[in-house]
């Protein structure tokens, strides 16, 4: 972004949170963040490229007023004048800008405007915003809006996620709901708060495995496959046990065992030691230590540090290049 | 107490040297407020002590529905960081603002460039708090004639060229000393065209007198850094083919910025391979005192007719690549300083 001028503003405060912005059901510690700044003001950023000002497109309302009630219309073309009732509340700017709020429930508007208007051919403008919950709620106050909850007057109701932001997910492994805020967080880096499972990463990694067991010739592995999902794990310090149920963890480490990193770990590690030895000027203790290192976060054994991933990149790397020179000399 | 706000650390005023001062100060006079054709009208509405910014689209409006709700404002200070807002993201070196305070567009409050120190002249830091608290402080891309994108060091992030006004990639870089890898080059082209075909010709209203007023001398429309920038970039990298019509097809189209039009009218290739460039204008042209400014005036037909004709298959010569690379910021520079 080469923004020349920042705006350090955070969030508007309002009374209640219309949903979870961090997340829901998924431990909050183990979140891999997108940027480097905190979460308010990550969020802020997304708000101000898509502010008001710059909103595309727009939704005309204009009230009616009656005695001390205002009817809310939702202007369909201006030009005919047609229109679609809301509703109607209170003489109260907080109480109609909550009734638009409720009637858009659901929808996605990202690129849309509310602007309200005093007259039915909306030249004068009472108030504007984007549609979210930070410009709707924004001046009310946390007494107000209880009192004209409790009056059952008006209170938001409905998914007031306008922007999409949440992404959802049923955890395959013990059915608990989860959510996440995909426009600040990795969504892979969710883990579970019951089970410790990655709703979001697990179904991908399963489908990776069963494509690796389906491709495997001969009882070998292709190292390209497996490598990749060994840097998608270790990107967001995950481990064998996130990823599913039993059976993908069972799947994984069968799958290890017949590759050069599971050997040079196992019981016969003489074939690895030869092919190290043979191709490359790493000592076979030198590679052998850092596999095991590196496995060891991948098993969840030790938490994932600085020095696994650099382990397991040099593993990787290290394991390709024996391979390609071993094929080149036979 | 921080203040909301933070220019950033990347100005040109950190260029220490005067050269650099005096070419980007004299840029500023060149594309000031009141040489400018083209103008972005806003007027601020005032209703029970509230005020209304609005964006005209059309001077003959009859109605106030008419025009393009801006936000709500608390005073002309704040009505400028909204506009900045407006327009942030796009390329607005040639577009100037007005602010009137009437409907009719009668009483001009005041008029300025689109960058930040026109649109925040003025502006304490205490004040600056105090809009930021009502969510009025300047949102999204404010670098309105690309200067951040034409001096930053991809690599780096320090000032990459103090020397030249228009973006030269080939070379090295003045702070780290590395050229911009091909890539990176290509990704600030794709983002310059989108700033220059942002161009919101629908809020854009063209000052007619004053084009009639300077017909004679309208180098001003042709010396836009950023689509300058981008045609030499087209004609001699070699990632474009050094053909625009191939780069066209295969480059921009996968971006989604699928034309160089504007680019190209706003460039000094659009001047040059006109058909009805003046005596005058030549004279000008040729008195430029750069090495190979003739020789320059005789390709640059060849060049524009390239970027003219959508058949065109011709390619640029290696020799000839690298004397427009040598020769074209040197010239832009030599045009905005006499200009």
């Amino acid at each position: 972004m080469s923004n020349l001028i920042l705006g350090k503003g955070n969030l508007p405060a309002i009374p209640v949170q219309m949903f979870p912005v961090v997340g829901n059901g998924i431990s909050e510690k183990d979140l891999i963040s997108l940027s480097n700044l905190p979460f308010e003001q990550t969020l802020n950023q997304f708000r101000d490229e898509l502010c008001a000002e710059r909103s595309p497109f727009r939704r005309c309302y204009y009230i009616d007023e009656k005695k001390d009630r205002v009817s809310v219309y939702y202007v369909l073309n201006l030009k005919s004048g047609k229109k679609v009732a809301l509703g109607s509340t209170i003489k109260d700017l907080d109480a109609i800008k909550v009734l638009i709020g409720n009637s858009m429930s659901g929808a996605y508007m990202t690129s849309i405007r509310w602007e309200l208007y005093e007259d039915p051919d909306c030249e004068d403008l009472i108030d504007m915003g984007r549609i979210d919950q930070w410009d709707l709620l924004s001046d009310i106050s946390a007494d107000k809006l209880s009192r004209l909850s409790a009056d059952r007057i008006i209170a938001p109701r409905g998914d007031w996620d306008f922007d999409r932001m949440m992404f959802r997910r049923r955890c395959q492994v013990c059915g608990n709901e989860t959510s996440v805020n995909s426009w600040v967080f990795n969504i892979d880096s969710v883990v579970c708060s019951e089970c410790r499972n990655r709703p979001f990463l697990a179904p991908h990694i399963s489908d990776q495995l069963e494509f690796i067991q389906e491709n495997m010739q001969g009882g070998e592995v292709s190292d390209k496959n497996l490598f990749y999902l060994f840097d998608w794990i270790s990107s967001v310090k995950g481990n064998f046990n996130e990823i599913g149920d039993k059976e993908n963890v069972y799947l994984i480490e069968n799958i290890l065992s017949k590759t050069m990193i599971g050997e040079a770990i196992g019981h016969k590690p003489g074939r690895v030691r030869r092919l190290v030895e043979a191709n490359s000027n790493f000592g076979f203790g030198m590679y052998q230590n850092c596999c095991a290192k590196a496995i060891a976060a991948l098993r969840g054994d030790e938490p994932f540090s600085e020095e696994h991933q650099i382990a397991l990149d040099f593993v990787l790397k290290t394991t390709k290049m024996i391979k390609s020179k071993a094929l080149s000399t036979n | 107490m921080d203040s909301a706000l933070v220019v950033k650390d990347y100005s040109l005023s950190q260029c220490d040297s005067d050269d650099t001062k005096i070419l980007f100060r004299k840029f500023r006079e060149v594309f000031s407020a009141e040489k400018q054709v083209y103008r972005a009208v806003f007027w601020i509405e005032e209703k029970f002590g509230k005020f209304i910014l609005r964006s005209v689209p059309d001077i003959k409006r009859k109605k106030k529905s008419e025009d393009i709700i801006v936000g709500k404002v608390l005073d002309v200070f704040s009505a400028k960081i909204l506009i900045g807002n407006f327009f942030a993201g796009r390329n607005m070196t040639q577009i100037k603002w007005e602010l009137y305070s009437d409907f009719n567009l009668s009483d001009k409050i005041e008029e300025g460039r689109f960058d930040y120190k026109d649109l925040l002249s003025g502006l304490e830091l205490v004040d600056q708090d105090y809009y930021a608290q009502s969510s009025i402080y300047p949102k999204g891309d404010w670098d309105f004639d690309g200067i951040i994108l034409t001096h930053q060091c991809p690599k780096c992030y320090r000032v990459f060229d103090k020397e030249f006004i228009i973006l030269n990639p080939f070379k090295f870089c003045d702070s780290c000393g590395e050229k911009i890898p091909v890539g990176k080059g290509k990704e600030i082209i794709s983002r310059m065209l989108k700033k220059i075909n942002y161009f919101p010709s629908k809020i854009i209203l063209t000052n007619f007198e004053e084009i009639k007023k300077r017909s004679d001398n309208r180098i001003q429309l042709y010396i836009d850094p950023m689509c300058n920038s981008v045609i030499l970039w087209i004609l001699t990298s070699p990632v474009s083919s050094r053909n625009p019509q191939i780069f066209e097809k295969f480059v921009i189209r996968e971006s989604g910025y699928n034309y160089l039009d504007k680019a190209f009218k706003s460039s000094i290739f659009c001047l040059m391979s006109s058909n009805c460039l003046s005596r005058d204008m030549n004279q000008y042209l040729e008195e430029i005192d750069v090495d190979g400014s003739i020789m320059f005036i005789r390709l640059a037909k060849k060049y524009g007719n390239m970027l003219k004709n959508k058949d065109s298959d011709e390619l640029l010569s290696n020799a000839e690549a690298e004397k427009l690379l040598k020769f074209f910021p040197h010239f832009i520079n030599e045009l905005i300083i006499k200009a």
